[in-house]
């Protein structure tokens, strides 16, 4: 069944599924603390696309549970982005270094 | 939409809403007294929650349901803020931090905490979490000038921003096969799907979903943040994360995957049992050679998550009964244990176990607390902690899994080990010569005193709390 | 297949990959450390004065409180689109989230969040 676009569901599963493993490898990967959280709000943006695209296609009546779950998403992601910087600037000020590998001073 | 049902939740976010404008009101030396403030916050939530229906009744369109298993989150959470509020006046006021900032996000904290547990749709149980989860990161880190507390608030947020977002992912998946977001409405399109073939994708949602609430609640192998938080986090902080954090974890599994999953139930119990091994042997092997009691502790916990997890393996009736029960001891012992903690660096003293050496005669009573709190944690009789794991293994054999048991039981040998070598210290090993004695101020005694009264009392006459935990487990599904 | 056994064998695989990639992750990252590679940008012309000298701090601070606030504000849409449907209720609801937004403003504004200098 296509959107209006005249594209499947398939097809944003797929962008979706892309963005999550792309976000997931950057998150995991990376040392740079920017650069993990920017993995991280890759992944919950995959999350969006995954939801906007099924609240399009699931059967009649149950869209706009989608639409609006990806609503609170987003407006958690902001809170967790903002929360999120301070904290690495707090470190980048006191360490000189957001590397995260170079953050540890607990061992054990 | 009715807010009538939510009252407890409303009282606690307004009385942390008041607290921050309080902030900017009452002027610094004087902020000791918002402590009263938040305390009798929560005193009012709690007595609110007492008065909501326990019915089952939903509210706020079908996201909230009010069952005895809200009832006794609520009360769980509200207890495990109240004595980290006891605890953390002095603490905080001590490290020349913003008094009312910090119990403010206390309150936040656990109002998404609470949220959770009494969330029927996965909508709000995210929000919860979410709420519960930035809060503490901020609470994890909220000691700005020292770079452990830094270091263990960014790893926390970077690990459970992690999680939220593979959790996250799962519940898109749920909702894309199910259509729905209400929990008992997945639990019923999760059956239709099966028969139309789309469990697949339903089954990777939810397994998502699980690996991201394992990390929440520190499984292994999800754990590795957990030893850097707790260790850098002030230490009412520490005791928060093991409590409430832990706990909520605990509640959304309950909530999302016995009811969400209870149709298809059958070997993934297995599997959980795995994991609880997993958890509760990695977590206490870790543990026996650790020099810092804090992340001693946080082994520990992760231990103690790994023996919880086992009743939710069993997920027998008597096996959640068994989990709450153990949920409402850990409180009284982690916290306990924590609090001794604080007050000990209050009064300057460091966080290696080398320097708990003499505790036994520089301060016999604190000595004597720490003991009975180790005790609770190993599982010696009369204490909760020995309640706890005796309803486990009981629930663990009569569900018919039998090796869970031996799992537990050979688990506290282990642990003998790590709680020894705290006591040896503390009883045994001479006193350093420029030991000074320790004092203690109000909130602090009150704190020892509830968390002590309240684990020896679970220990002896746990009758109380196992009727509450038993009525609580039934019909969560 | 039936149900619970594809959830078990979901749950092995979920752990095997976690595993691996845990491992794997480790054996990768470790060789390959180079300042290029820690570096915010991998191309291109690197941001100028790198993270030595200090950046006022108040910027970063008035840019995470534009996201917070600017970002919430998508709670304002959906009940912009059933405005008339939700009626006295919604906007009722509507103004105490309003509020609970304007506590965090005039926290931040008291605490001086919101001075340049």
């Amino acid at each position: 069944m296509p959107g209006a676009s005249g594209v499947p569901l398939i097809g944003y599963l797929i962008v979706a599924a892309a963005m999550f493993c792309i976000g997931a490898f950057t998150a995991l990967r990376r040392t740079n603390a920017i650069m993990i959280l920017m993995g991280i709000e890759l992944m919950l943006n995959a999350v969006n696309v995954n939801l906007v695209a099924f609240s399009r296609f699931v059967p009649a009546g149950n869209g706009a549970r989608g639409q609006v779950f990806a609503l609170f998403v987003l407006a958690v992601a902001a809170a967790e982005a903002a929360v999120g910087l301070a904290m690495v600037i707090i470190v980048s000020r006191r360490r000189d270094t957001i590397d995260v590998d170079h953050i540890n001073l607990m061992r054990g | 939409m009715n807010f009538g049902t939510v009252w407890p939740e409303i009282i606690l976010a307004a009385v942390g809403m008041a607290l921050i404008l309080l902030d900017v009101i009452v002027p610094k030396q004087r902020q000791r007294a918002l402590g009263l403030v938040a305390v009798l916050g929560m005193v009012g939530s709690g007595v609110a929650a007492a008065f909501e229906p326990r019915n089952g009744a939903l509210a706020l369109g079908g996201m909230i349901i009010l069952d005895p298993l809200s009832l006794f989150f609520r009360l769980l959470f509200l207890a495990g803020a109240l004595l980290v509020t006891l605890f953390s006046v002095d603490y905080i006021r001590g490290k020349g931090r913003d008094l009312a900032e910090f119990l403010a996000l206390v309150c936040f904290a656990t109002t998404g905490a609470m949220i959770l547990a009494i969330s029927w749709n996965v909508v709000s149980l995210f929000v919860g979490l979410e709420l519960l989860s930035i809060s503490a990161y901020v609470l994890a880190g909220f000691l700005r000038d020292e770079p452990k507390s830094n270091e263990a608030g960014l790893k926390y947020f970077l690990n459970g921003a992690l999680a939220s977002s593979v959790l996250l992912f799962g519940l898109s998946l749920v909702y894309g096969v199910t259509g729905q977001t209400g929990i008992p409405e997945i639990a019923k399109a999760l059956v239709t799907a099966q028969t139309q073939g789309y469990s697949t994708v339903a089954l990777m949602g939810l397994g998502m979903v699980l690996v991201g609430l394992g990390f929440k609640i520190a499984a292994v192998p999800f754990h590795l943040w957990a030893p850097d938080a707790y260790e850098g986090s002030p230490t009412p902080i520490a005791g928060f994360l093991s409590v409430v954090a832990e706990g909520a974890g605990i509640a959304a599994i309950i909530r999302l995957v016995s009811v969400a999953m209870g149709p298809l139930e059958g070997s993934w119990g297995v599997w959980l049992g795995a994991l609880s091994i997993l958890t509760m042997t990695v977590g206490n092997v870790t543990a026996l050679w650790q020099k810092n009691i804090k992340r001693m502790l946080a082994y520990s916990s992760v231990a103690q998550v790994g023996y919880i997890l086992a009743g939710l393996a069993v997920g027998t009736t008597a096996g959640i009964g068994a989990v709450l029960f153990y949920l409402a001891a850990y409180l009284f012992m982690t916290m306990g244990a924590f609090t001794v903690i604080a007050s000990l660096s209050s009064a300057g003293q460091g966080n290696e176990i080398s320097d708990y050496a003499g505790l036994g005669v520089r301060s016999p009573i604190l000595a004597v607390l720490l003991t009975i709190f180790m005790a609770s944690l190993l599982g010696i009789p009369a204490t909760a902690g020995f309640m706890g794991k005796l309803s486990l293994i009981g629930a663990a054999v009569h569900g018919g899994m039998a090796w869970l048991a031996v799992g537990i039981a050979v688990n506290s040998a282990i642990s003998v080990a790590y709680y020894w070598l705290v006591a040896r210290t503390m009883w045994l090993d001479p006193v350093p010569e420029k030991a000074e004695p320790i004092r203690r101020s109000a909130e602090l005694g009150a704190a020892l005193v509830v968390t002590t009264v309240g684990t020896l009392f679970l220990g002896i006459l746990p009758q109380v709390v196992f009727f509450f935990a038993n009525w609580a487990s039934v019909g969560i599904r | 297949m039936s149900a619970y056994q594809a959830v078990a064998v979901y749950l092995g695989v979920v752990l095997v990959v976690v595993l691996g990639i845990t491992g794997v992750i480790g054996r990768l990252r470790r060789p390959k450390r180079t300042a290029a590679k820690t570096a915010a940008y991998e191309c291109g012309v690197s941001p100028a004065p790198g993270l030595g000298p200090r950046f006022p701090v108040r910027f970063y601070l008035v840019a995470m409180l534009f996201v917070v606030l600017d970002v919430e504000a998508i709670a304002f849409y959906p009940w912009g689109l059933r405005l008339r449907a939700l009626g006295t209720r919604g906007l009722l609801d509507m103004a105490v989230f309003a509020v609970v937004l304007a506590i965090g403003y005039a926290h931040v504004w008291k605490k001086g969040g919101l001075d340049w200098r």
